[in-house]
């Protein structure tokens, strides 16, 4: 079964991770495209098997070397809170007995543009005054 | 009558790989008084510290490479006496939680931890230890 097609993405909408930082689902269909970015996997295993690749967009973005240090595991973090959050309240995903990964992290960019991928989903980091596009991009498959 | 320990004596180790997770937890715990904790990013580390620190309780996240949480729980019930655990994941599927307690752990947290929740735990917890 295609993981990605049941999906309920309303299932977690906006996501507190920290005083002054949040998770929000964004909804608009606008192409999005990335040339400065960093990576994060997880792998899940299980009754569902793949992977999610989440990818953190940072350009434009006027960040110096100390705040990408302290961006890295937040982003890190907040791909893990908010992946568990939706296995644990998609109605399809919280029945299956599933693994998640540690984070795999890749700092070197790719580029990301949503018009040659499927299964993707944007949502946006807000970091204080900060907001970061984030491209989730799913390989998941439910076993029998 | 048994003197309840305060949160200030309290041993806790925390262990969690995610570098912004323990920093948000030390916050958390510091913010409420208590002063004797230590931290690890391994589960492995984990166990030379319960040794050395004899941590009253050990807040411990499930998913970790090498040595999950679980197995961490498991290792500390079959080899110390009177050590409490809280596991937290980002998982908060019933087969987890199950899988948690099942271990020995004494308390769950979902990821974020708030930190109502996790002191409320351990003010519970700390009803069973007796001040030294």
């Amino acid at each position: 079964m295609d993981v990605y097609k049941n999906l309920d993405w309303e299932a977690v909408e906006k996501l507190k991770i920290s005083s002054g930082s949040k998770i929000v689902l964004k909804r608009d269909l606008n192409f999005l495209r990335s040339e400065e970015n960093i990576s994060v996997q997880f792998l899940l295993d299980g009754e569902v098997k793949g992977s999610v690749d989440c990818h953190l967009c940072l350009d434009n973005k006027d960040i110096d070397e100390n705040s990408r240090n302290y961006l890295y595991p937040y982003f890190t973090e907040s791909m893990n809170i908010l992946l568990g959050r939706l296995i644990s309240t998609d109605p399809m995903l919280s029945a299956l007995k599933i693994k998640l990964s540690p984070p795999k992290c890749t700092i070197y960019s790719k580029t990301i543009d949503s018009r040659l991928m499927s299964e993707l989903v944007v949502y946006s980091l807000v970091i204080n005054d900060f907001d970061f596009d984030v491209v989730l991009n799913l390989n998941l498959t439910v076993i029998n | 009558m048994k003197e309840i320990i305060p949160l200030s004596e309290l041993r806790i180790l925390v262990v969690d790989d995610s570098d912004f997770s323990r920093s948000m937890i030390l916050q958390i715990l510091s913010e409420a008084g208590c002063q004797l904790v230590t931290e690890t990013n391994s589960a492995e580390h984990a166990m030379k510290l319960i040794r050395e620190k004899k941590p009253h309780i050990v807040i411990a996240d499930i998913v970790m490479p090498e040595i999950s949480g679980i197995e961490l729980t498991t290792k500390i019930n079959d080899n110390f006496d009177n050590i409490y655990v809280i596991m937290i994941s980002s998982l908060s599927q019933e087969h987890v939680v199950l899988e948690a307690i099942s271990s020995g752990a004494s308390d769950f947290i979902s990821k974020p931890v708030q930190k109502n929740q996790l002191i409320e735990s351990i003010q519970k917890i700390a009803q069973n230890i007796s001040k030294e």
